[in-house]
Formats: structure tokens, sequence, C-alpha cells
């Protein structure tokens, strides 16, 4: 299947969140470490420099309508605000809508906004503003990432200068949320006119810090927005950040992140690798930020639309072959937990009842395979008719984030029950292309959500976006899933997608393996630095000892 | 070099080559030993000496070349040995990984510890050679076989067809060999076959060179003409003639070239261009790791060692092969 070119670039950033976004590591649940911490009282002024890990891109691309790329959305988040923020148990607080008002029928949502709000730009922010946003989105030409943050959305009415009116054809549970999201940030539409296809080179927002330069593919520089006053609920304080300028440097490196912090060239680093988490820990000279994010977990997807995959006892074959608890232990050295369902413990509707669910169980997965005629052939792999059993794993990444490690130990275990895994090595495009057209037997990702309806993106059969890596098609979870994006209540839809959760993992659908953890380590001059409710970096409450 | 072997080529009446590459062995080494040897004994008490005296004898005689070669040839025959038949050395299978012994520090149980899979990294190291002398000895077989081949070709041939092979060989060596054999194994994928490609293209232009040179000189000899006066064919010559004249430098180069290519290919492994394999070389455990060189240094140390080692060992084989052969570098 050919991509439409325009796709091209939201393609590419897609598939990298979904093979990409975000690490492993750190403890079981959210939380932030309690490392001895020299404190004292915060001030502004100083230069901080954030080395992350942004992966060996040549370009970064600004846009937060555009990027799915986690490492971007990192840095966009300090410059673009949102409507809404997302706190900690599911909560929505106002930060660019001050409150809001949902109609009965789910179809209808009006935001009050704040009058006092700026871009960068220094055009006003207001009613006419986010319309824009909202239209933007929608409009299929453009081919924004974020159109599937917004559902069903119709048509924004402006009421009054401070007053908006957003319209559905149908309910859609997960907006609030997704409009905390990062790629639901609101975009100045002045700058979006005037720089065009330009615009993620020149970003313009409202956020904490404006966008000065970039080296592309290298380092992001930007300063303190000093008429910042609109700081969204449970930030640690109102108000202009307290740092003047704030850099990020890409170093996707992992040895060479932990080396930069140690000798000062970076005040804060992000995604620690196992190996060195639990030495930070403990550092007297470092502290440790960790946090859940909120995400589908990496997952295996078995191609069930080729055969033997679409064959359940095959999968569960499969599946009984692996020892996931093993396997993570070994590759994340007991920092990261291991994942029983798709859905990251601290999203809505996770069932915990899932968890211990099932074991490896080698004999039976051979005895499984001997019934269905696939026999040990000579060198141990199994044949039937002819054909090995063998795994090709389509993979683009590498071994960012260990993923490569964590397969590695799965072709063993495989092994020992008559697969073959081959790792079948491919550029981006060829990547997207082949899971599009679905010529693959195993694939594996993970993408960041604060609601469940990711679930939808990525199971429901009815409406393929490039999101769809799932490639088997269930009329049970299909409804399940949309029932679950327009259910009115919480508890309906924990409901649902607890059911939903439990349908794909009985099915084997996908076979969840470990729940990443974000870590930011900071150099102890470097303080209040957090991590918000989504599991990305807050920077605008970082000051300078 | 080349003056020295026409001389002699030429006192040794041309068309028996043999006695080129006897003379220098034959007389040098002998004359210096000779020398030695009556140093040494000079203090000697006449008397029966004692065993303990006997082997101090034979060891103050060894000169530091001849240790290192010994040496050389143990690290060679013992990384022989781990190429051929692994499972008798290693006391671990390299595919198994142990969740319960992760990054395990060098010890009684793990002379060399275990990496980040729980794996044994003596029993890979040792598994890993396989690899590594395969690129090393088969990579320098197709370029020396290939340069030599073109080398001998242009050399002999002359005129404008070594006008054209050589300025084609001037542009393939003005890339640099890492460079193209990065470039090749990008382009080709990775696996082992390929890695040696790409090792031995890279190398083709030095043998080229230095046969070209060789052949040209042996070309130009009298037994040469008197050859093709007898009415030897061209290829006949090359065969009989020329070729055993050069390959005293071909053997030289080659096994020299055989630690140049262990070297890329473990280079090019390193950088993931190499094989995934469960029996991962010497290069892609480097590669593996990296990261954890903070944390255990073992697990890329004792790789990194076994690659020195080996390289080393094949360079100084090499050097002591030049030494022998080459009179200009004979003892003097």
């Amino acid at each position: 299947m050919r991509l439409d070119p325009r796709l091209g670039l939201p393609a590419l950033m897609l598939s990298l969140c979904l093979v990409a976004c975000g690490k492993h590591g750190g403890e079981a649940s959210a939380s932030q470490s309690a490392n001895p911490v020299v404190v004292g009282k915060p001030h502004s002024g100083g230069e901080l420099v954030f080395a992350f890990d942004g992966a060996s891109l040549t370009q970064f691309a600004l846009d937060p309508h555009k990027s799915a790329f986690a490492p971007h959305a990192r840095v966009i988040r300090s410059i673009f605000d949102s409507l809404v923020v997302l706190l900690p148990g599911h909560r929505i607080g106002p930060w660019l809508a001050k409150s809001w008002e949902i109609s009965p029928d789910g179809l209808s949502y009006t935001f009050h906004l704040r009058d006092d709000v700026k871009f960068h730009d220094g055009t006003r922010f207001d009613a006419v503003a986010v319309k824009f946003n909202l239209d933007r989105i929608k409009e299929p030409k453009n081919a924004l990432y974020a159109l599937s943050d917004i559902g069903g959305y119709q048509a924004s009415r402006v009421v009054d200068d401070f007053t908006l009116r957003v319209e559905f054809a149908q309910p859609y549970a997960p907006f609030l949320a997704n409009l905390s999201k990062s790629s639901l940030g609101i975009v100045s539409p002045a700058a979006v006119q005037k720089y065009g296809d330009q615009f993620p080179l020149h970003p313009v927002g409202t956020g904490p810090f404006r966008f000065t330069s970039m080296a592309p593919g290298t380092e992001i520089a930007l300063e303190r927005n000093p008429d910042y006053q609109w700081s969204p609920s449970g930030a640690a304080h109102n108000g202009p950040a307290w740092l003047d300028r704030l850099t990020f440097k890409n170093v996707p490196e992992e040895a060479t992140r932990v080396a930069v912090l140690e000798n000062g060239q970076a005040g804060a680093v992000d995604l620690i690798p196992p190996q060195n988490l639990v030495q930070l820990r403990t550092s007297t000279k470092f502290h440790l930020i960790e946090r859940e994010l909120l995400n589908h977990n990496y997952s295996l997807y078995l191609n069930s639309r080729r055969e033997p995959w679409s064959d359940e006892r095959v999968r569960k074959a499969f599946r009984l072959s692996l020892d996931v608890d093993a396997a993570v232990k070994t590759i994340y050295l007991g920092t990261a937990r291991r994942a029983w369902s798709p859905l990251s413990p601290s999203l809505l509707g996770y069932d915990a009842s899932l968890e211990g669910g099932w074991k490896q169980d080698r004999a039976a997965a051979k005895h499984a395979l001997d019934d269905l005629g696939w026999k040990p052939g000579p060198d141990g792999i199994r044949v039937k008719d002819g054909k090995r059993l063998t795994v090709s794993f389509l993979d683009a990444q590498g071994n960012r984030e260990k993923r490569l490690d964590l397969i590695t130990i799965f072709r063993r275990q495989l092994h020992d029950s008559g697969f073959d895994l081959k790792i079948d090595s491919e550029s981006l495009g060829a990547w997207i292309e082949k899971t599009q057209s679905g010529e693959f037997d195993l694939v594996a990702g993970s993408l960041f959500a604060p609601d469940p309806d990711v679930l939808q993106r990525i199971y429901a059969s009815g409406r393929p976006t490039l999101l769809s890596i799932f490639k088997g098609a269930d009329p049970e979870l299909n409804h399940l899933l949309e029932a679950g994006s327009q259910a009115l209540t919480d508890d309906e839809r924990v409901h649902l997608y607890q059911q939903a959760q439990r349908l794909i993992v009985d099915k084997t659908y996908s076979i969840p393996t470990y729940v990443l953890i974000y870590s930011v380590a900071a150099a102890n001059r470097v303080q209040g630095i957090s991590v918000d409710a989504h599991g990305f970096p807050v920077l605008s409450d970082a000051w300078l000892q | 070099m080349k003056s020295a072997l026409e001389q002699l080529g030429g006192a040794s009446g041309g068309s028996l080559p043999d006695v080129v590459f006897e003379a220098p062995r034959a007389t040098a080494p002998r004359r210096v030993s000779a020398v030695r040897r009556s140093a040494s004994s000079a203090p000697e008490t006449p008397e029966e000496p004692s065993w303990s005296r006997k082997v101090l004898g034979f060891l103050s005689q060894l000169r530091l070349a001849d240790v290192l070669v010994g040496i050389s040839l143990l690290v060679l025959a013992f990384v022989l040995s781990c190429a051929c038949v692994p499972s008798l050395i290693a006391p671990f299978l390299p595919t198994d990984m142990r969740s319960d012994a992760i990054l395990v520090a060098p010890g009684a149980a793990h002379f060399f510890g275990t990496d980040q899979f729980g794996r044994d990294v003596f029993t890979l190291v040792v598994y890993g050679a396989r690899q590594s002398l395969l690129i090393g000895v088969f990579a320098v077989l197709i370029s020396c076989g290939v340069g030599v081949s073109i080398g001998l070709t242009a050399g002999y041939a002359g005129g404008w067809i070594d006008t054209i092979l050589m300025r084609f060989i001037d542009v393939w060596m003005a890339i640099p060999a890492i460079l193209l054999a990065i470039a090749l194994s990008t382009v080709l994928g990775p696996s082992l076959h390929n890695t040696i490609l790409a090792v031995s293209v890279a190398a083709i232009p030095r043998y080229a060179r230095v046969l070209r040179g060789q052949a040209r000189s042996v070309r130009s000899r009298p037994f040469i003409e008197a050859s093709r006066a007898a009415g030897a064919s061209h290829w006949a010559i090359l065969r009989r003639h020329v070729l055993p004249h050069c390959s005293v430098q071909i053997l030289v180069m080659a096994t020299l070239g055989v630690g140049g290519s262990i070297l890329v290919g473990s280079g090019l492994s390193f950088l993931g261009l190499g094989v995934n394999d469960e029996r991962p070389d010497w290069g892609y455990l480097l590669t593996q790791g990296r990261s954890y060189l903070t944390v255990a240094w073992w697990t890329v140390t004792y790789p990194g060692l076994a690659i020195t080692a080996l390289v080393v060992s094949v360079n100084l084989l090499g050097d002591a092969l030049r030494r022998r052969f080459d009179p200009r570098s004979a003892p003097r």
C-alpha cells in the first residue's frame, strides 16, 4: 500500500511514537524519589540544560498537533499550554479555560476562557484562536496527528470573545482528557498563518517558555516568557518561569546522558537507563524524579490476519512459551514492573484483576503445537506441511529503550518451544508500509495517552488509521471500544474498558510486556523539576540554587 | 625492498626464485645466534650444568622477538581451538540466559563475569572467536585474491591496461577503507557474508598497489625475456615466474591484513552492522556492553582484550615473517 505523501511526517512521528515513546525504569507506581535534597527558596535566574533522549532524528518538529513523538512532546509542553490540565486521579483542572459546562447529552462543551492570556508573538488568546486550533486539526488535508484526539468533533461556535461552544456529532467522553495532552496544545493562529509549513520550526504558543532558536536534531533554545501569569491549577507556583533560559539537548545515547549529568554539562537528563537508576537513587549529588507514563504498554502484536497466527491456539502457544517476568526482570534489572494489561496501571479503567492471570507453561505450549500438527524438525524448529514455524519480527527502532534486548530474550524462550523468531530490521518508511499492508508476523509498540480510548485507536477495525497495528477484526471488541468512548459516566466507561482489556488478553490479541516509568535525574543545584500526571516533565517550576 | 630482492634474484640466476627466499634465512639469523651463543656460554663453568641452568641458559638465548612469536602462536592456537571446538572450552552455552545471574562480577563461577542477559562472558568470548576469525581469514583471502590479480595484471601488462587499472585503484584508495566498508554493509544489510565482503572490498586496493610495483620490477628481468623468447605464454610466465617472485609480499601483507580485517569487522559489528546472532561476535559484544561500562566493566573489557590479543598476535607473526623474508630488515 502506498501512503499519501502528505501523511509522511505525521506517519513518521506516529510510528516513532508507537515504537519508541518513553522508557522503562523506576518503581512500580508513580512516585517522586526522596533523595537527600538541599531545599532553599525558589528565585529566578540562570540557565538549565536539559539533555533528553530524542533519538537520532535530524530534525525537530515542534508543532503540537503534528508530533506524536514523545521526546518532542516533552519539549512542546514547555512552549504550549492546553485548555485544561490533567490532575492525578483522572481529575481535570482549569488552565487556559477557567471553567466549562457539558450538555447532558454529551454533545456540546462550553468553555469559559481566561481573558488575560497572550501568545508569544503578542497576539491575543481568545475564543476565535481556540476555534482556529480545533478547525485546523479537523481539516483532513492538514493530516495532523491530533485528529485522533478530537473524536467526532463537528464545529465550534464563538459565543463571545472568551466563550466557546464545541459541538460533537456523537458523544466523545475522552475529549477533556485529550484536551490536556500536549497534542492539543494551543498554537498561535497568526504564527500558523505566517509560517505555514515552517511552523514546526517556529513554534509560537502561550507557554512559560518561548522559542528562540534550534540547531536541527541537536539543540532547542528557549527563554522565559515574562508575561506568563496563567499557570495550570496544581502548579507549584503561578507566574513566569524561574529560569532565564532553558536549553534542550538531544543526547540519544543512554550512557552519554548519564555522563553529561555527572560531569555537569547538563543540569538534568531524562530516561535514565536501569543500570544507572539504582546508583542515582542513592546518590547524594543528584536526585531522581520517576513517574509512570500514561500509556498503552509496549506490547507484542501477532498478525492475526496471517496464517498461522489467525488461529487463537497458535497465539496462545506463543504466549505460553514466554516468561515475561524473567525477561523484564533481566533487562530492566528489577526497575520496571511487568505489565499484565494493555493499559498502564494509572490509566482510568485499568483492570487489576488481570494481574497474575497467566504464566509460562512450555509443556502446554508444546502440547498445543503438537496437536495442531506443528512437529519439531531436526533443528528443534517446528514444521508443518514443509513450512517452518518462523516468526518474523518487524522492527525499525533498534535497541532503543532496550526493547530489542527484550526481544532477544523472548527469541531464546520461543526457540525452546520450537518457534524461530527472526528480526527484520527495516527503515521507518518500510516499517510503516509493512505494518499498513500487514506484511509481518510480529510487531511491537507503545502509545502514550491519558485515556483508555487509546485502545480504540489500536484495536478498532472499523476505521483503520496509521495507529491500527492490530490486524484482527473482532466485532465484540469494536462494540465495547465504541461504547466506551461514548458512555457518559466514568463508572460505565470503566466497566466497558475492563471488559475490553479482558477480551484482548483472553484472545491474545496482544501481549503486554512492561510498564514504562519516565525518569528525570537532576543535579542537586537544580530544584523544582516535576513530572505531570501524563508523565511529561514540567520545567516552569525549576530553579537553580 | 625491491632493489634488494632484484639483486638477490639476479645473483641466483633468476630461474630459481626459491633460492632467493632461502638465502636470507640461511645466513643472517644463523650468524647472529652464533654470536649470542658464544657470548652466553663464556661465563659458564666447564662442569655439567644443572637442569635449572640448562633452562636458564636456554631462556637467555631467546630473543624478545622469539618469545613474542611464541606467545602469539599460543594465542592463535587457543583462538583457533575456540573457533573450532568452542563447546569443549566454554563452561556454558552462549544461549544460556540466567535471570538470577545478571551482571555478576568476575569470580570463581564466571571467570569473566556475566552480561546484562545473564550470559557467561567467557563463554561468549570463546564462541565469538569463530566469527572474528572467519571474517579475518576470508576477508583476506578475497581481497588478496582480487587485489593480487589486478596488481599482477596491471604490472605485467603495463601500458594502457596498467594506466586504466591503476587509476581505478587510485580512486578506490581515495575512499577511506572503513568508510567504504560501512557504506557497503549498510547497503548490503547485516550478515556474516556481507561483513566479509565489505571488509574485503575495502582492502583490495592495497594489495593491487604493492603487487603491481613488484610485478613491474620482475617483468623487466632478463629471465622473463628468456622465457618469452622460449615461447612461454603470458599466463605461464605470470604463474611460474612473476607470482612466485611476489609470494613473500603476498604472505606478509596477508598476515598483517588478517589483523586489520578483524578490526574493521569488529568495528562494523560495533556500529550495529554486524550480525545480531545468538552467538555474537566480539564487536557486537562491545556494542551490547557499552552502556554498562560504568557499572559492569567486564562486559566490554574482555571482548575488547580478545580482539586486541588476536590482532596483536597476528601482527607480530606478520612482522616475524617479514623479518625473516625481507633481506632489508634482516638483523644487522
